[in-house]
């Protein structure tokens, strides 16, 4: 009590010091938030054919920066429920280090639990696919290519984006720790060479603590090819595409592990067989010893038409400090078929049916 | 008989300052951390597990108010009592958790202040607002909705 009385006959004084800077900056930049992160990245392969992307981008032997990349996210709250907010990203890709609006929404709080959100948004399938830019949220170099890729000759079982709505649920069940929500949303995906027109998908999740997130996700959607795509897969054009998506992650004492699998179907044929539609899924365990959290990875990726690639990875994740990860990886690529049934996520046909690549990155939020 | 006393005394004088010097450590160390509101917010108190989901963004209003939340700064003693006692989150995991909402564009974290007196200022004059400080920096220009010792 005495403590109390000690301390009031300061803090009037300091209030008043502190209230007239406060309120000259109540005007927007006050209900403003910008937040960044940053990666380098460098991966090198013993392969002379590039690897998940064209020579511009793509890995080989030669090395590549694919993944470096500045994101800065800023968001500002118009009143209590109505807020906008935007990711501009430069990433290191086929056309240089381009920058561009990674999402960018409005969201409305319709009530505690419900969000009505429009805008280019990120695609909520997969575990961590609305922030898997952002490195130092997961302990890899980058999310498992055999799924988070959208690339066409990949999995395509997730997006990076798409321009619609989505009506968000989140709530939690009885003190707190248990949460579970839902995502549901409608929109189209613009890539390349097609647009993904009428997705209509849902993600349910529910979280306990940070011990465990499970997730699972379905939508589908109808392609419509380009001019240019026509010419070489007319097929694909006014087809449906759907996948859906089972993950779970738990992080439990020093043991942090994922698996994540992904079923999609592309209603179209080549030659009488479907090739489109793939199964791919990956698993990583991972033991946390102080700073260090060392682990291992298993992916594997098929399509029907017998396209396949495995890849294994060890790797490790050194935390400099809370805002800064220190990456280091070797990873296996495993194709077989490749004469045959393509050559997957290789650009050209490579030399032989298994290449090694490392990767080392640094990954900072801030 | 007299020098005696005195050598006593000094004995017992030495004896009382080291106890203080102790109860002033002790003090510091477990200094109690108050979760205070704007007094436009209707609701009187809350439970450690409340404080934890409003920090945490989960609870997004309270009283049908919506809440905004204000933080003290990394290395500051009362928010290292109020994490690890309250929301029971280490710095590195509080960044990560974080991380994912801002980057999903899902929302922002607690306005961070330089001082009790900041937060306190701010509290007092923005509706909604709820922030933390050292119990003893409270005046009544807010209130308490919490204690945590």
């Amino acid at each position: 009590m005495n403590k109390k009385l000690v301390c009031l006959s300061s803090v009037p004084l300091l209030s008043l010091a502190l209230s007239a800077p406060m309120a000259l900056a109540s005007g927007w930049t006050d209900r403003t938030t910008v937040s960044g992160f940053y990666s380098a990245r460098y991966s090198i392969t013993d392969e002379a054919a590039y690897f998940n992307g064209n020579r511009n981008i793509g890995i080989n032997d030669d090395g590549s920066f694919q993944g470096t990349k500045l994101g800065l996210t800023v968001t500002t709250q118009i009143d209590d429920d109505l807020s906008v907010a935007a990711l501009l990203m430069s990433a290191a890709d086929e056309d240089g280090f381009a920058t561009h609006v990674d999402w960018a929404f409005a969201s409305f709080r319709l009530s505690d639990d419900f969000t009505l959100r429009a805008g280019k948004l990120k695609f909520p399938v997969g575990l961590v696919n609305e922030y898997v830019d952002v490195g130092v949220t997961y302990p890899w170099i980058s999310a498992p290519i055999l799924l988070y890729t959208e690339q066409a000759a990949g999995a395509q079982a997730t997006r990076e984006a798409y321009t619609g709505a989505s009506l968000l649920w989140e709530s939690d069940i009885g003190d707190g720790d248990w949460s579970v929500g839902s995502d549901l949303f409608f929109g189209q995906v613009d890539l390349e060479n097609m647009t993904v027109k009428g997705v209509l998908g849902v993600t349910l999740r529910t979280t306990w603590d940070d011990v465990l997130e499970l997730q699972a996700s379905s939508y589908r959607g109808t392609m419509h090819t380009d001019a240019m795509m026509n010419a070489m897969m007319a097929a694909m054009d006014e087809r449906e595409h759907s996948a859906t998506l089972l993950g779970a992650k738990i992080d439990w004492n020093n043991i942090v592990a994922y698996v994540e699998a992904a079923q999609v179907e592309m209603d179209f044929t080549m030659m009488g067989r479907t090739v489109g539609n793939s199964d791919s899924w990956y698993a990583t365990l991972g033991y946390r010893m102080g700073k260090f959290l060392p682990h291992v990875t298993r992916q594997e990726w098929e399509r029907d038409n017998g396209a396949n690639h495995q890849i294994s990875t060890l790797g490790v994740a050194y935390s400099l400090s809370d805002s800064v990860v220190i990456k280091a990886e070797q990873s296996r690529i495993e194709t077989d078929n490749f004469a045959t049934a393509g050559s997957g996520l290789f650009y050209s046909t490579p030399a032989s049916g298994s290449t090694d690549m490392t990767s080392i990155a640094v990954d900072v939020i801030f | 008989m007299y020098f005696k006393m005195i050598k006593v005394n000094r004995q017992r004088v030495t004896a009382s300052i080291i106890s203080l010097l102790f109860l002033v450590a002790a003090g510091q160390a477990f200094a109690e951390v108050a979760v205070v509101a704007n007094k436009g917010i209707s609701v009187d108190s809350v439970t450690v597990k409340e404080a934890k989901k409003i920090w945490l963004g989960k609870t997004k209003s309270l009283g049908g108010t919506s809440v905004k939340l204000a933080d003290l700064p990394k290395g500051n003693a009362s928010r290292d009592h109020f994490y690890t006692s309250v929301v029971k989150k280490s710095e590195k995991k509080l960044k990560a958790y974080w991380a994912k909402i801002i980057f999903a564009g899902k929302g922002s974290p607690p306005k961070t202040f330089g001082s009790d007196a900041e937060v306190i200022s701010w509290v007092a004059s923005t509706p909604g607002a709820v922030g933390y400080i050292e119990s003893a920096a409270n005046n009544d220009s807010v209130k308490v909705l919490m204690i945590s010792k």
